[in-house]
């Protein structure tokens, strides 16, 4: 089944980051144009915009009941923003080259965020310094993940590998891999007890997180896979990549239930409304769209 | 929508002498008429107005991406895109230039431009010499030196016309500099900062009569002292600063707001924001438009920067996210441009010109981008009476080198001048010592005869 697009958004430049407020009403996206947009749902029109960072926004998120945005961005920041007057709240530095992917704990007391320097840095969100960096990658980290439990990060990096790191001891305590092209993109199950990771391939990996062991490949991309979601139920898995199509399967069939074409570009960022009902879709043609999942559910 | 304001206008005495001072240093071409006739009565091009249109694709532009591809080659240096077929038999190109895949048979396709300094810079595609060593005054642009030679077509218009915009890297902004041709003949600056000054808001066409004539007497008084030929001539400046400022027919031909909205749709609109990291010129299609009216109004070289292609890749977007950004948009606005010169009988007499610094690496690095590399680049040559359906040239398998016909940047330039009726073996301009400096190196570079 191939819906159209329910909204389409513009920014000036490529789209790389996309997320829901938990209520559903905003929608927030990052852009290679520096700025971030704030849009109002379900009408699409432009409510605001947040400008300061000096590079591509990566990474967006909602935050502490919908009142405030963390973004992180190549410029080597991590931003907070209080919504309700759009001006900037803090900024926190100290990756030495591009940040390219940043993941908040579950309760949004910490973030993690990975860069070209291969390190990774948490953050205490509440003081808006570093808490620690962890070393381990040799290469580019280009995507990070929190368990739901919070207790561990997963990261995947140019260096073919997925490393697990324990929070509370901030020490590497397994790796995944080498997979055979580089890591593109990672992300838990809602209920911790998978990864899904995405190489430089058409190829998708489902990873039993307990015993590390691959329980079930998915590929049918026609490109490289750049992003993955899981939806908030855990059901399914939203994939977009380089063929410019996001797909989203029924995890427990490997089934695709949407196929939703639209794009003319590859899809970096990918979010679902905390409802299921809505999935959005960040692209280098510069759109970010907004689907209706329910379709011919 | 720009607009000049006639004597209809009330009299206000708001804007001080800076302004117009303003306007001429943006670049005017002269009024060289004595050069003009013998330069094209040597070239037999009569009355005839011989133009070009360059668009430089800031950054160096993919080859092997566009009309060079190696589906054969292994994953790592072919890439993402697949080849079509074109509308000339044994001619293929990428997947993202449909349009121009139509249209092959207006076009001549270089696949083996050498001579690339390797270094970010418009000098190279605006000048055609390399930066180092340059004569003393420096090397006057493409443009400068047609203005030179040629002199404006007519006078309310410029000879030369760059449409670049100001932007973060100054090595790409350079709309051409007048060296020892001269600062009047530099390109004028439709996009700088300040060409808004072309606008007559509060000023009306007597009032600036009146000052025209109090800068010739200031002029005349400047004449008498002895002033090097690269700032002489500025009553020929103001002249033609005034003839803009009063006739319109620039402003005119810089707004496509007075165009047909089905025509400006054919060329697609764009964006006037920084493409890319924000560092280069804007992926303005219009820009396209804006040539063809300038040319069609007087222009005798236009230069357009377009886009960003300096695809290094992650994280500001692989080569193939960029090339599926920026393609489309250069097939559909140089498809437009070759359509709209068709129907408007001005193909022939109309060069185009479509080239950047250097090619890129023929393996992908790790980040999905191609580095810098001036072993080989592509050029596409349009209109101007030159032979098209063509491909020249020929590079190895993984499109590292050529194997056939290497194409220097100054045969193109050649090839150009040629189209304009200026004959390279003949033509000169003085440099600062009194030296005639011929406009390229004609003793190794021709016009390319597979064109002429």
């Amino acid at each position: 089944m191939t819906p159209d697009p329910i909204l389409t958004l513009r920014h000036e430049n490529a789209a790389y980051a996309v997320a829901f407020s938990s209520d559903g009403r905003l929608l927030a996206s990052g852009s290679l144009d520096k700025s971030i947009k704030i849009w109002e749902l379900p009408s699409g029109n432009e409510k605001f915009q947040l400008k300061g960072h000096g590079e591509a926004i990566c990474t967006v998120v909602f935050q502490n009941g919908d009142s405030t945005l963390l973004s992180a961005s190549l410029d080597k920041t991590l931003r907070t923003w209080d919504l309700a007057s759009g001006t900037l709240k803090s900024t926190m530095s100290g990756h030495a080259a591009y940040l390219t992917c940043m993941a908040p704990s579950p309760k949004n007391t910490i973030a993690v965020s990975g860069a070209h320097d291969k390190d990774l840095i948490l953050w205490d969100l509440a003081t808006a310094r570093q808490v620690a960096t962890l070393r381990g990658h040799s290469d580019i980290v280009s995507s990070v993940a929190f368990s739901p439990d919070g207790k561990f990060v997963a990261s995947g990096g140019h260096d073919f590998l997925i490393r697990i790191w324990d929070i509370a001891s901030q020490t590497q305590v397994r790796e995944i891999g080498p997979l055979p092209k580089p890591i593109q993109g990672v992300a838990f199950s809602p209920d911790g007890a998978n990864i899904a990771t995405a190489e430089e391939s058409p190829v998708i990996r489902l990873w039993n997180f307990a015993s590390g062991k691959l329980e079930r490949t998915f590929e049918e991309h026609k490109g490289y896979v750049k992003t993955l979601a899981f939806s908030p139920s855990g059901r399914h898995l939203a994939s977009g990549g380089s063929d410019s199509v996001v797909l989203i399967r029924e995890v427990s069939s490997g089934r695709s239930v949407h196929i939703l074409q639209g794009h003319r570009n590859t899809i970096y960022g990918l979010a679902w409304s905390s409802d299921q009902s809505r999935l959005a879709s960040a692209a280098f043609d510069r759109t970010v769209c907004v689907w209706d999942t329910r379709l011919g559910s | 929508m720009l607009t000049v304001h006639g004597s209809r206008l009330k009299l206000c005495d708001g804007v001080p002498r800076r302004s117009l001072l303003k306007i001429g240093a943006l670049g005017l071409g002269g009024l060289n008429l004595p050069q003009l006739l013998k330069a094209e009565s040597a070239a037999g091009v009569g009355a005839s107005h011989k133009s070009v249109i360059m668009i430089f694709l800031a950054g160096g532009p993919p080859h092997q991406d566009m009309v060079d591809l190696k589906p054969q080659a292994p994953v790592e240096y072919r890439g993402e895109f697949s080849p079509i077929q074109t509308n000339v038999a044994g001619i293929d190109v990428c997947e993202h230039l449909p349009l121009l895949a139509q249209r092959m048979d207006r076009l001549a396709v270089i696949r083996t431009l050498v001579g690339s300094e390797g270094a970010h810079s418009a000098f190279q595609c605006m000048h055609g010499h390399p930066q180092l060593n340059q004569p003393p005054g420096g090397w006057p642009c493409f443009a400068a030196a047609v203005s030179k030679l040629q002199g404006p077509v007519n006078l309310e218009v410029p000879a030369a016309v760059s449409l670049q915009p100001k932007i973060g890297g100054a090595f790409w902004s350079d709309p051409g500099q007048g060296g020892f041709a001269g600062m009047r003949h530099a390109p004028f600056s439709a996009n700088a900062p300040g060409s808004n000054d072309m606008v007559l808001t509060h000023l009306s066409q007597q009032t600036l009569r009146h000052r025209q004539t109090l800068l010739g007497q200031m002029d005349s008084l400047r004449r008498q002292l002895d002033t090097p030929d690269v700032i002489d001539g500025m009553d020929a400046f103001y002249q033609q600063a005034f003839e803009i400022l009063t006739s319109g027919k620039l402003v005119k031909a810089l707004d496509v707001e007075m165009e047909d909205p089905a025509l400006r749709a054919r060329y697609g609109r764009g964006s006037k924001e920084p493409a890319g990291y924000g560092d280069a010129g804007w992926l303005r299609n219009e820009d396209f438009l804006v040539a063809r009216r300038l040319v069609e109004a007087g222009a005798r070289v236009v230069t357009l920067s377009f886009g960003r292609w300096d695809w290094h890749g992650q994280p500001h977007g692989t080569n193939f996210d960029n090339a599926r950004d920026h393609l489309p948009a250069l097939d559909q606005a140089l498809s437009a441009l070759l359509d709209d010169l068709k129907e408007r009988g001005l193909d022939r007499d109309t060069s185009v010109v479509v080239w950047g610094e250097f090619g890129r690496t023929p393996k992908i690095n790790n980040k999905g981008g191609r580095d810098h590399w001036p072993q080989v680049g592509c050029a596409l040559l349009a209109g101007g009476g030159i032979r098209t359906g063509q491909v020249i040239g020929e590079t190895n398998a993984l499109a590292e080198y050529p194997t056939k016909r290497p194409v220097h940047f100054q045969e193109i330039f050649a090839t150009l001048y040629h189209n304009l009726g200026l004959d390279i073996d003949r033509a000169t301009i003085d440099d600062l010592t009194g030296r005639p400096q011929y406009l390229i190196d004609h003793a190794k570079y021709q016009p390319l005869p597979e064109l002429v």
